[in-house]
């Protein structure tokens, strides 16, 4: 990392002048595509939430002893909002060498082996439930139901038109999981014994 | 700017101008490195910045925090040489952004090319780099830093005040340092250079230049410069001494020396002998031309022109003139002949640079080749008369015994006898004249015994006549009473011609001739002889004829004289071995002494034959 980084360095300075002509060509090209790209793409709330579900993963870690099984999956419990959306999304992408599939389930008994676990808007009257039979699992619970952050791991908001998410890192801590301070970081309120959100 | 300076102040400024130099190079050295090297770290620095920032930004761009993200770059304010910084999603909007000031706020940064995760660019005093944030594999974005290269200006404005300084202490070292080095080095090279200028100046090449007591290239000049000073010291001496050599030769020669230069022609040494056979100082003659000025004659009185002189011919033409014979009218008049001898003076290249002339008066020579010409025709005539004379006497004798027979006729008339007796008187004077030829011309082959007032009366007799039609009284001292052996004719030659001298000087006035003879002993040999004195009190002769009277051909009488009576004399006196010696003054007189030894002719009668004969 630190060879290359220098490497680049080097060739960067020799090609000073050439850097400068590149910032400027840069400039031209990034005036010609912003506007059309602010036109045609911008991400829906669900593209958006089924990214955010994907990246957990990379800041979330698993307890080691969870079985090792060769595939990451993330499971959709209830109705699915993402449509194909999530599947695009994870499509080629893999984390921790694992390959990401998506599943979609309606028993939460079902969840016990996913990795993520997304409890759809439609199973708002169960949540206790699902979170009494997940309880202790090891799977990190997301969801965009209403307070779902009081029992559930991370609870999806849309605030300012953006959406953000709140963490619970009391229940990731008794299920096993480790956040990373870097999604705590980015998280609108993280709730902890005896404490506040922030 | 360094031509006109000595050597000192030469080494001075050079010293300085070396270390001054070598200074600033090396400071601009140690100033490029400092700078880069800075730059380096700088970039280092912001690199490792950009990747810490991007880092704790990861997060904030995945779930897209750019609150978070701000926080983040806000904590680069600790940082005083960062000036701005954001953060830019990876399709290249503005995700965070800070700024000190919003001037330096930064809308893009340099596109970092493709397989490179790092770019930068200086922008006057700033530097603006870039870097990719990278999560697992994906880029998440790009952060991007201004950074100050403030530090670095002041850096330099810090630098090239010390470089200021230590080059002006350095300077006055180095000033002060060559003066210590002049000394060492500049000294003995000036201290020469004024030798040399000393000695150009007085042309004094015994003094020496001081050595330095060093073992270095200035101490080998040195010794080379007192070596050659030597050596032209010597030299000098030596040719001093062939000078002083070639002057004696040159002012003794016996002949005329003249050296001319050339083309000039002008003379610039001649000798003491030249100007004694021309007459007159031979200088100024710068040019072939003033040669004309010399009364040079060919043979037939025709002058020379300049250039047909032979110095003139061998310096002109490189002619080598050998043994020419010219006359020559002297300053005082007197026509010489000179003999010439001329050649030129070549140098390496064979080019004539001089002429030297060789010539010697001739004259003499000259003149006693005609005078042995003439004594030779005289002898020839004599020996004619004498001859003429011995056949003459015998018809004589008998005429004269003819006229004594005729006289005793008693017959005769008065008349024929005054007639016989005058015939027979006139004939006793042809007899005399026959008789005195004889004497003259044909030598008696043995000497005879003579008393020399018999002599003088002899003399007197025969000049009977020319005393008459004088007023000279003369005086007769004879006290010499033994006879002298000689040859009678030649001394009565002797007598006639000194006797006829004192009566020439003399003229018709009345003056007194005194002829004295003695017997006397020779200063030197203490021989006995006879001196004859003969002295009149006529008009006397100057110190300057004195000297030529007994030359061949040496005559002031004109026409009258024959210029040969006192050197026939002087020869016949050389051949009794007697000596004649003249006293005279002007307006007094002259004594003419001549001593005769009394065995004059006793020794040797061969060598007499001889001489009579000749």
């Amino acid at each position: 990392m630190t060879a290359a980084r220098q490497f680049s360095i080097a060739r960067a300075r020799r090609a000073l002048t050439l850097a400068e002509l590149a910032c400027f060509a840069a400039l031209v090209t990034l005036s010609l595509q912003l506007p059309a790209r602010a036109q045609t793409s911008k991400p829906t709330e669900y593209d958006v939430k089924a990214a955010y579900l994907f990246n957990f993963g990379k800041f979330v870690k698993w307890p080691v002893n969870i079985s090792s099984s060769d595939v990451f999956s993330i499971c959709i419990l209830g109705s699915d909002p993402f449509g194909s959306v999530l599947d695009s999304t994870v499509a080629g992408e893999s984390i921790d060498g694992k390959r990401i599939v998506i599943r979609r389930i309606s028993a939460a008994s079902d969840a016990l082996n996913c990795r993520i676990a997304f409890i759809s808007s439609s199973e708002k009257g169960r949540v206790a439930d699902i979170m009494a039979a997940l309880a202790h699992a090891p799977v990190l619970t997301v969801s965009d139901i209403p307070h779902f952050a009081g029992k559930g791991m991370i609870q999806f908001v849309v605030m300012q038109d953006r959406v953000r998410f709140e963490v619970n890192l009391d229940a990731a801590e008794k299920a096993g999981l480790t956040l990373s301070s870097e999604l705590l970081k980015v998280a609108t309120s993280v709730k902890r014994e005896g404490q506040a959100g922030r | 700017m360094l031509k006109n300076l000595t050597i000192s102040r030469r080494l001075t400024w050079l010293n300085a101008l070396v270390s001054a130099s070598a200074l600033l190079l090396a400071c601009l050295a140690f100033l490029t490195y400092d700078q880069v090297t800075f730059k380096r770290s700088l970039l280092h620095n912001l690199s490792a910045q950009a990747q810490v920032v991007g880092l704790n930004s990861i997060s904030a761009l995945v779930f897209n925090d750019p609150d978070s993200a701000n926080t983040t770059l806000s904590a680069l304010r600790s940082s005083p040489s960062i000036l701005a910084a954001s953060i830019f999603t990876s399709d290249g909007r503005l995700f965070a952004s800070y700024a000190v000031d919003p001037r330096y706020a930064i809308r893009m940064g340099p596109v970092i090319p493709e397989g490179h995760t790092e770019a930068y660019v200086f922008t006057g005093e700033q530097v603006v780099l870039s870097r990719t944030i990278v999560f697992g594999n994906k880029v998440m974005g790009t952060i991007t830093i201004r950074g100050s290269l403030a530090e670095l200006s002041g850096r330099l404005r810090q630098y090239l005040g010390i470089v200021l300084v230590v080059l002006i202490f350095s300077l006055a070292a180095a000033l002060l340092l060559s003066a210590a080095f002049r000394r060492a080095v500049a000294e003995p090279i000036v201290q020469l250079a004024e030798t040399a200028q000393l000695i150009s100046r007085d042309k004094n090449y015994a003094i020496r230049a001081t050595p330095t007591g060093n073992r270095d290239e200035t101490a080998l000049l040195i010794e080379s410069f007192n070596e050659m000073l030597a050596q032209i010291h010597d030299r000098d001496a030596a040719l001093e001494t062939e000078r002083a050599r070639l002057n004696v030769i040159v002012d003794n020669a016996p002949v005329g020396i003249v050296l001319a230069e050339a083309p000039s022609g002008n003379i610039i040494i001649f000798n003491r002998r030249a100007t004694e056979i021309v007459g007159h100082d031979l200088l100024p003659s710068p040019t072939v031309e003033s040669y004309g000025q010399w009364n040079t004659l060919h043979a037939d009185g025709r002058p020379f022109a300049p250039e047909e002189h032979p110095l003139a011919r061998a310096i002109q033409r490189g002619e080598v003139v050998q043994g020419e014979e010219y006359r020559y009218v002297r300053s005082d008049g007197r026509e010489t002949w000179i003999r010439s001898s001329a050649a030129p003076v070549r140098d390496k290249q064979g080019r004539i640079v001089a002429g030297v002339l060789v010539f010697s008066d001739v004259d003499e020579q000259k003149r006693a080749e005609e005078a042995l010409l003439r004594s030779e025709k005289l002898a020839a005539a004599g020996r004619l008369a004498a001859s003429i004379s011995h056949e003459i006497n015998n018809p004589l004798e008998s005429i004269t015994n003819l006229l004594y027979l005729a006289l005793t006729d008693q017959t005769l008339t008065p008349q024929t006898k005054d007639f016989l007796a005058q015939a027979e008187q006139e004939l006793a004077r042809v007899s005399q004249i026959t008789t005195q030829t004889l004497r003259f011309y044909r030598q008696t082959t043995n000497p005879t015994s003579a008393d020399v007032g018999d002599l003088v009366e002899s003399v007197f007799r025969l000049l009977k006549g020319r005393l008459a039609q004088t007023q000279v009284e003369v005086v007769r001292e004879f006290r010499a009473g033994t006879p002298i052996v000689c040859f009678e004719g030649e001394l009565r030659q002797v007598l006639t011609n000194l006797i006829g001298n004192a009566l020439d000087a003399m003229g018709n006035t009345k003056g007194r001739l005194l002829v004295r003879t003695s017997e006397q002993r020779n200063y030197a040999t203490g021989e006995p002889g006879v001196r004859v004195t003969i002295a009149d009190r006529g008009s006397g002769i100057s110190q300057e004829i004195l000297k030529r009277i007994f030359e061949p051909f040496y005559s002031t009488k004109g026409n009258r004289g024959t210029g040969l009576g006192l050197w026939v004399s002087k020869e016949i006196i050389a051949k009794h071995r007697g000596t004649i010696r003249v006293k005279s003054k002007v307006g007094v007189g002259t004594t003419f002494s001549v001593f005769l030894p009394m065995s004059c002719l006793k020794q040797d009668h061969g060598d007499i034959a001889d001489i009579a004969s000749a």
